[in-house]
């Protein structure tokens, strides 16, 4: 392959850093040899070398790049070290002018770091002012511990913004003990957005809340078809034989919605 | 390839030397009248006397000429249809569509339209008609066109007398342009002697299948300064030797995600000569510069189509397009293009209609909507093999099959990768996770199962032609709250990189499902894909982990293939499909 195979500054930066030998100026410089070291290291091994301080500085350094998607994003195994939390908390506080993408991503990151984020993250979702911000974090919630999960997930719920709301009662469903949040999970579905009941109703079939079975069937006449299908889909999952007994599930093979109708066909057998 | 010289022929036609006031490309003391006639200044010659002539111009006729035409050959006014390219290249290098500017020396994209000798008083009308804003003719290399596009011809008409055997030049300025020019020849009271008609049709744009030979292959080099490097990845491309190209991350703001700026397509003219086409994507991300800096040349142009507002959905990972197939007896001899897009989103509206409008490979649409990312290349693919039925096999995404496979493994087994970066630190944690599998078999029902079987019904495949690819998919947050992304490396999310017979590879993104990273052996994803995969490609597994799949893509995202056409005489093998012709 053809390319041009500058030594940078940065990647002799993280050469120093590691503690690696820096390239032999004699052999085929590859700018990313050290980087590459790093970036093809199993986790765990990424950074077992690296001195506090050396990871800390590393862990500044992070830029977050773009996803495919467009947004930003940390993708190294630097970031893969529970000594990488504390400098990462440290950014978002004392970084000025950070984007809200970047603050996205930063915490984004948080749980990654395998350290025990949760609590950082239950303040921040106290704290933060960014809605898309505090709705990331409430995603990064099904790696907290149950305790912190729980907790933050009863904040999201609870959050002023629909999106952090979505967040919160999606990742629910995820949650050991989960089920702990059923009330807040059943008071969503009277939630004004379409993405937060749905959540929901999913999350409560997925923890199969054997409870909330028939506040679920009245929704399979509910207005919105992501809602009828999804209903119907967590009633079959917290009790099939009883699913496929109500009246409506067999109304809805003939739904006006193709998705709803081949659910229906589907699991009323 | 033997592309026409434009100032060889007009110097033939016109004959160097004449009395033409030092101006090769007019005829001799011409004047141009207010009705955009032109009449010849010269003196008179003997009009055709019919005898022997193929028009069968009128017998009763007699010339008034002085000169003898008793032994005067019959006039062939016969035509072919022409086609061409559209003239979107940039043969002189001066950095803009050769469209957009008049003919020129080295400009090699127009076609000659060469009329014969006529006697003397006769002239010709051409009247054009169709795609008239896009298909012009030209009389000489200098000012105005001579008919059709920006020309002054009124009515799409134009009589004049040609010099003898004078070519006149035919140029397309769209993809699948088409019109037809009826070509009069006049006696001296301006009657009809004989007529004809042709076609002209510019090529319409085809894009590239997997089953095409690859030529080259372009990546992002990110190792000169760009987070998240990729050196891994560069280094299994290495494999491929000099048929890849590293674009220097650097200079183009680290976009990575070359798959999605452009898109290799091409075009061919009547006599089969080849023009490039880089399609550049309203997606304008860093890469934005690459098909005017590395794609725009002689022989190579780059257009875009689009308006916007660009959403993900207009990168060309969500713009693929099948090998040839037959569906209900009717033949795609270049495959058929599909993209993602339903009702309310989706690939630009008007980039979509450009596509249908090019005729050929009939696009159809399938829904990509339950992707963060929205790129039809993230579920399925196209690998070539010679054993199977029509020479391929569909490459599609099942996540029944990875939990099958998953549930066959050792619970236990620990999975270093996915629990730093998923929090799956086991096989165990996968299988068990109840809300993660809901949403697999939520979106295996909602999207995957009818989506599959609209591409076996627009493509007419069997299951037989299928391979199931064990995939499972993550339920996000945040910005793409509720969309999915591969928790898996999608493995379907390859290059087919097949240069030839013994020298055709797979470049597969490393699904890392095993402890070790470096003991591919015991990784049992790359165990059942190996064995599914056809035997003439050698498969390489690559770490894209940090690079692209971290960051919501994988092998396929980061690379750009340029392919050798197959077949080039569209208007014959694409008859059927281009209306009209």
């Amino acid at each position: 392959m053809s390319f041009a195979r500058p030594l940078t500054l940065g990647a002799l930066a993280v050469a120093l850093a590691l503690g690696c030998d820096t390239p032999d100026d004699d052999a085929t410089p590859r700018a990313g040899a050290v980087e590459a070291s790093v970036e093809s290291a199993a986790p765990a091994s990424a950074t077992a070398g690296m001195s506090d301080a050396a990871l800390a500085s590393a862990v500044r350094a992070l830029v977050p790049q773009r996803t495919r998607a467009g947004q930003l994003r940390l993708s190294s195994p630097l970031v893969n070290d529970p000594r990488a939390l504390p400098i990462l908390l440290e950014r978002l506080r004392g970084e000025q002018d950070l984007s809200v993408e970047t603050r996205a991503a930063l915490v984004e990151a948080l749980p990654r770091t395998g350290a025990d984020f949760g609590a950082a993250a239950v303040g921040l979702l106290q704290t933060e002012e960014a809605p898309a911000v505090r709705a990331v974090l409430a995603a990064g919630l099904r790696r907290a511990t149950p305790e912190h999960a729980r907790a933050g997930a009863a904040l999201a719920l609870a959050d002023a913004d629909p999106e952090v709301r979505e967040a919160g009662a999606r990742v629910v469903g995820y949650l050991d003990g989960g089920e702990a949040l059923a009330d807040a999970l059943v008071a969503a579905l009277d939630d004004d957005v379409e993405g937060v009941r749905v959540a929901a109703i999913r999350s409560l079939g997925a923890l199969k809340v054997t409870p909330a079975f028939p506040r679920l069937a009245a929704l399979l006449d509910d207005g919105t078809p992501s809602v009828r299908l999804h209903a119907l889909r967590a009633l079959h999952r917290i009790d099939a034989a009883k699913a496929q007994a109500l009246p409506g599930v067999k109304a809805l093979a003939r739904d006006g919605d193709p998705k709803v109708a081949a659910a229906a066909r589907k699991l009323g057998g | 390839m033997g592309r026409k010289r434009w100032v060889l022929a007009c110097v033939l036609a016109v004959g160097c030397g004449g009395d033409d006031g030092g101006n090769n490309m007019s005829t001799a003391g011409s004047e141009t009248g207010s009705d955009g006639t032109t009449t010849d200044g010269s003196e008179s010659s003997p009009s055709s006397d019919g005898t022997g002539s193929e028009t069968g111009s009128d017998a009763g006729t007699d010339s008034e000429s002085e000169s003898d035409t008793s032994g005067e050959p019959g006039v062939d006014w016969s035509f072919a249809d022409i086609r061409g390219v559209a003239n979107d290249d940039d043969d002189n290098s001066e950095g803009r569509r050769d469209w957009l500017e008049p003919p020129f020396d080295a400009d090699n994209d127009l076609e000659p339209l060469t009329l014969p000798a006529l006697p003397e008083g006769e002239q010709v009308r051409l009247t054009i008609a169709g795609d008239t804003n896009h298909i012009r003719l030209w009389r000489g290399g200098a000012g105005a066109p001579f008919l059709g596009a920006n020309s002054d011809a009124a009515g799409f008409e134009v009589t004049f007398t040609p010099d003898a055997g004078e070519s006149l030049w035919v140029e397309f300025g769209e993809y699948n342009a088409r019109g037809t020019l009826k070509l009069e020849r006049l006696d001296a009271a301006s009657e009809v002697l004989d007529s004809a008609e042709i076609v002209l049709h510019g090529a319409p744009l085809i894009l590239n299948h997997h089953l095409q030979p690859a030529e080259h292959i372009w990546v992002v080099d990110l190792t000169g300064g760009c987070g998240a490097a990729n050196g891994p990845f560069l280094a299994a491309y290495d494999a491929l030797g000099d048929r890849v190209t590293g674009v220097p991350g650097t200079s183009y703001d680290c976009d990575r995600w070359i798959q999605d700026e452009i898109e290799f397509a091409t075009g061919h003219d009547g006599g089969g000569a080849r023009q490039d086409v880089t399609i550049d994507s309203i997606r304008d991300r860093g890469l934005d510069d690459v098909p005017e800096d590395l794609f725009f040349s002689a022989d190579n142009a780059y257009n875009t189509w689009g308006k916007g507002p660009k959403t993900s959905f207009d990168s060309f990972g969500n713009l693929e397009i099948s090998p040839p197939v037959t569906v209900d007896g009717v033949e795609y001899p270049f495959g058929r293009v599909y993209f993602g897009r339903d009702a309310q989103e989706g690939i630009d509206a008007e980039f979509a209609d450009f596509l249908i409008s090019q005729e050929i490979q009939a696009p159809f649409e399938v829904d990509s909507t339950w992707l963060c990312v929205g790129h039809v290349d993230e579920w399925m693919s196209w690998v070539p093999d010679k054993t199977a039925p029509r020479g391929f096999r569909f490459l599609y995404s099942d996540v029944d099959m990875a939990y099958a496979l998953l549930e066959g493994l050792d619970q236990n087994l620990p999975l270093p990768r996915f629990g730093a970066d998923h929090g799956y630190p086991t096989v165990g944690s996968i299988v068990d996770d109840n809300a993660l599998r809901a949403y697999n078999e939520d979106i295996r029902d909602d999207y995957l199962l009818p989506m599959r079987a609209r591409m076996k019904s627009e493509l007419g495949l069997s299951e037989e032609e299928i391979i199931g690819v064990p995939s499972i998919f993550e339920e996000l947050g945040g910005g793409c709250s509720g969309l999915g992304l591969a928790l898996i490396p999608g493995m379907v999310n390859l290059i087919v990189a097949n240069f030839g017979d013994g020298d055709s590879h797979l470049m597969v993104p490393d699904p890392f499902l095993r402890t070790s990273d470096n003991d591919q052996g015991a990784d049992p994803l790359i165990a059942a894909f190996t064995a599914a995969m056809p035997g003439e490609h050698q498969l390489h597994y690559i770490d894209n982990w940090y690079s692209y799949h971290l960051l919501s893509g994988e092998v396929h995202c980061g690379t750009n293939v340029r392919r050798t056409p197959l077949v080039t005489n569209w208007w014959e093998v694409g008859a059927h499909l281009l209306g009209g012709n």
